[in-house]
C-alpha cells in the first residue's frame, strides 16, 4: 500500500519543482515580485490540493492531478506575455475548484427522483435558454447548461422514465440548434445518444432518441441561411502547427498586450509541440480514469454521470482538434482546463466535480463492503 | 529587480528549454502509474472482500432442470432478471421472460422488485406486476420471489435500516415446527415436542426446568476456568445446528462434567509455570 501511494507524493514533488521554475525564471528575468509569489504560491496550492486529507476534500486525485496540471499550463501560456493575464487566469482557475466542490457534493447527496430530476432539468433548460432572452450577452453557458441537463437525463433515466429524458434532451438540443451553436448542439446530441443507449437498457428507445436528434438536425440544415460553414482560417492551424517548435524558442517571447481567448496554441508557440502533445495525453488520461469510474459504479445512476463528464470533455477535446484542423467547418470550442472563459472553465470543473463524485461513492461502497464483512467475521 | 546577470539567465533559460519538456514527459508518466496505482489499489480492495459490491444471495428452493436446487447466485445492487445470459441474474425455468424484472437496492427498504410489462412475480405469496408500487413490497431478509416457476430465496448481507418511514413489513408468519414425524419417534419422545398450553397461574416454576437431571460434582471456579478451559477451537463449532438439535436437551454426561484433569491434553498451562516446567524438562 505504501509502495503504490507513494506515486502520490512524487507527482506532487514533480509539481512542486515544475511550476516553481516555470514562474522562477521569467521572475529572475524581470525580478517581478508577483512572478516571485506565483512561483510559490500555485505549486504550493496544487501540493495541499492533492495531500490533503480525503475527510476533509475528497476528490478523485489522479483526476485532480491531470486537472491541475493543466490549468498550471494554461498559466504557463501567457507568464512571458501578461503576468497581469497570468494572475487571473490562477484566479480564474481557483475559482473554478468552487465548482469542483459544487459537483462532488451534488453528486453525493444527489438523489434520482421526479422533482430533483425536473429540477436540474429546468435549470439546464434555463441556462442554454440565456442568451435568447439577453441578445448581448458576451459569454456563453452552454457547457453549464449541458452539464445539467445530462445530469437530468441520467436522472431520469434511471426512474425509468424514458418519456420525460426524450424530451429533455430534445429541447436542449433544439436550443441550441436555435441559438446557432452547432457544434455545442452536436456535443450534446452525440451525449445524448450515448447516455440513453448506456442508461436506458434499450435498443428501441436508444434508436428514437438518436433519430430524434438527427431528425431535428437535418430540419434545421434545411433551414436557409440557419448553417454558414466556418471560413477556414487564415494561417491554418496545420501551418501553425509546422511553424511551431519542438521546443521552446531559442528567443524568448516578448510581452504583448492582446492574448488571444485560446491558451492551447499560445502554449504551443511559448514552450513547443512536446508540450502541447503532454496537455493531450493528459487529457486522455483524464478521460480513461472517468471511463474507469463510470466502469466501477454500482449504480446505473453514477455509471451515467461518470459516462456524461468522460463524453463531454473528450468530445470537447476532439471537436476542438478536429475543428482547429479544418476537419469540421464549425467554430472550435476550448480546449478543456485550457481556456481563458470564465464559464466554460467552470462547467470543466464541474464536469470534474461529477467524476471526483463518483469515486468517493465507490470508495464509500468499498469501505460500507469491508465493514460488512469485519462484522461478519 | 533583476536577480540574475543577463549571461547567468540566458544559461538558465537554455538549460530550461531542454528541462521543460523533460519534466512535462515525467508528469504524463507519473501522472499514468499514478492512475494504474490507484487501480491497482482498488483490485486489491475488491479482491479481499469477494462478496463486494453484492447486498446478498439468491438461493433457489425450486428450479428446473437447468438450474438445480441449492443453487446461489450473488446479488448486485442493480440489474436485470431474465433468462437470458445478458441478464445480471440468470434463471433458465419455464414461464421466465428473457428480460423479467429490474431490481434495485435501495437503503433502509430492501430490494426493490420491478417487473416489466407482461411479467409478473410473488413476493412471500403476493401478487406483483408492473402497476405495484415497487417500495409497497421489497424483497427482504428470507423473503421468497417466485419467478416463473422458481422458487428463490433472499439472503441479505447489507443491514437494513428500518427506521425509513417508507418501510412495512410484511406481515411475518411464524414457522412452525411439528417436530419428528409420529412414524418414527416414539411416544415418549413424541410427549415432549407436544406440550399442551398451560395457564399462566398453573405454569411450573422456571427454576425446575433450569435443574440440571445430572448434578455437576464440582463446579469450578472463576480462576479454576482461567487456568484450565482450553481456548474455542473454531474447527469444532458445528456450522449450523438443526432445529431438532437445537430443542434436544444438551448432553451431559459424567465424562463431560469431570474435572479438569481429565483431559490433560488440553490443558492450558499458565504463563508463570511454563518457564518453570520447560526448564525442569
Amino acid at each position: 500500500m505504501r509502495k503504490h501511494s507513494s506515486f502520490r507524493f512524487r507527482v506532487c514533488a514533480l509539481l512542486l519543482v515544475f511550476y516553481a521554475c516555470v514562474f522562477l525564471l521569467p521572475a529572475c528575468r524581470g525580478g517581478d515580485p508577483v512572478l516571485y509569489m506565483l512561483s510559490a504560491a500555485v505549486p504550493g496550492s496544487m501540493l495541499l490540493l492533492l495531500l490533503l486529507p480525503s475527510g476533509l476534500f475528497a476528490p478523485d486525485r489522479p483526476s485532480l492531478a491531470v486537472a491541475l496540471v493543466l490549468c498550471g499550463f494554461s498559466m504557463m501560456a501567457t507568464v512571458y506575455l501578461s503576468v497581469d493575464e497570468t494572475v487571473s487566469q490562477g484566479i480564474r482557475c481557483a475559482a473554478g475548484l468552487f465548482f469542483l466542490a459544487l459537483g462532488a457534493i451534488l453528486v453525493r447527496s444527489f438523489r434520482p427522483s421526479v422533482p430533483t430530476a425536473g429540477l436540474a432539468g429546468l435549470f439546464g433548460l434555463g441556462l442554454l435558454s440565456l442568451s435568447l432572452f439577453i441578445s448581448d450577452l458576451s459569454f456563453s453557458l452552454s457547457d453549464g447548461g449541458m452539464a445539467l441537463l445530462l445530469l437530468a437525463v441520467s436522472a431520469f433515466l434511471a426512474l425509468r422514465l424514458r418519456l420525460p429524458a426524450l424530451l429533455i434532451g430534445l429541447g436542449g438540443i433544439l436550443l441550441l440548434l436555435f441559438q446557432k451553436e452547432s457544434g455545442s448542439a452536436a456535443i450534446l446530441a452525440v451525449s445524448y445518444a450515448a447516455v440513453f443507449w448506456a442508461a436506458s437498457d434499450s435498443i428501441l428507445w436508444s434508436g428514437f432518441s438518436l433519430a430524434a436528434a438527427g431528425g431535428l438536425f437535418a430540419v434545421f440544415l434545411m433551414l436557409p441561411g440557419w448553417f454558414v460553414p466556418k471560413e477556414p482560417e487564415i494561417p491554418s492551424v496545420l501551418s501553425r502547427l509546422s511553424s511551431m517548435p519542438l521546443l521552446p524558442p531559442e528567443t524568448v517571447p516578448e510581452a504583448s498586450g492582446v492574448i488571444p481567448p485560446d491558451l492551447f496554441f499560445l502554449l504551443g508557440e511559448q514552450y513547443g509541440i512536446i508540450i502541447l502533445l503532454c496537455a493531450v495525453l493528459l487529457l486522455m488520461l483524464l478521460l480513461i480514469r472517468g471511463a474507469s469510474l463510470a466502469l466501477h459504479t454500482r449504480k446505473s445512476f453514477h455509471a451515467s454521470l461518470s459516462l456524461v463528464a468522460v463524453l463531454l470533455l473528450g468530445l470537447r477535446a476532439f471537436a476542438f482538434l478536429a475543428c482547429s484542423a479544418d476537419l469540421l467547418p464549425l467554430s472550435a470550442p476550448a480546449f478543456p482546463f485550457m481556456t481563458s472563459s470564465m464559464p466554460d472553465l467552470f462547467a470543466h470543473f464541474f464536469l470534474l466535480g461529477l467524476l471526483s463524485g463518483v469515486s468517493a461513492r465507490n470508495e464509500a461502497d468499498l469501505e460500507e463492503d469491508a465493514r460488512l464483512a469485519m462484522l461478519a467475521r | 529587480m533583476p536577480v540574475a546577470s543577463a549571461d547567468v539567465w540566458k544559461v538558465l533559460y537554455t538549460v530550461s528549454r531542454y528541462l521543460f519538456p523533460v519534466l512535462a514527459v515525467s508528469l504524463v508518466f507519473l501522472v499514468l502509474f499514478f492512475i494504474l496505482s490507484e487501480s491497482r489499489i482498488r483490485r486489491e480492495k475488491v479482491h479481499n472482500l469477494p462478496g463486494s459490491g453484492t447486498v446478498g444471495e439468491l438461493i433457489v428452493l425450486s428450479g428446473s432442470r437447468e438450474l438445480d436446487a441449492n443453487t446461489w447466485f450473488p446479488v448486485p445492487r442493480e440489474g436485470v432478471l431474465g433468462s437470458v445470459r445478458s441478464c445480471d441474474l440468470v434463471i433458465p425455468c419455464p414461464g421466465v421472460h428473457t428480460k423479467h424484472l429490474d431490481f434495485s437496492w435501495e437503503d433502509g427498504t430492501g430490494l426493490l422488485i420491478r417487473p416489466r410489462t407482461g411479467c409478473e412475480v410473488q413476493i412471500n405469496g403476493v401478487p406483483v406486476t408492473c402497476r405495484t408500487h415497487a417500495a409497497d413490497v421489497p424483497l427482504t431478509h428470507g423473503a421468497v420471489l417466485q419467478v416463473g416457476s422458481a422458487l428463490l430465496r433472499l439472503h441479505l448481507f447489507a443491514a437494513l435500516d428500518s427506521t425509513v418511514s417508507s418501510f412495512r413489513p410484511l406481515p411475518e408468519e411464524r414457522p412452525s415446527f411439528p417436530g419428528p414425524s409420529a412414524a418414527f419417534v416414539p411416544d415418549s419422545a413424541q410427549s415432549q415436542y407436544a406440550v399442551p398450553p398451560v395457564p399462566y397461574d398453573q405454569a411450573p416454576v422456571v427454576s425446575e426446568f433450569m435443574t440440571p437431571s445430572v448434578p455437576y460434582d464440582h463446579v469450578p471456579t472463576v480462576s479454576e476456568c482461567t487456568q484450565s478451559e482450553p481456548l474455542l477451537d473454531p474447527s469444532a463449532i458445528a456450522p449450523e445446528s438443526s432445529v431438532s438439535d437445537q430443542n434436544a436437551a444438551p448432553p451431559l454426561s459424567q465424562d463431560s462434567a469431570a474435572s479438569p484433569e481429565a483431559s490433560p491434553a488440553t490443558v492450558r498451562r499458565r504463563r508463570s509455570n511454563r518457564w518453570k516446567e520447560d526448564l525442569g524438562e
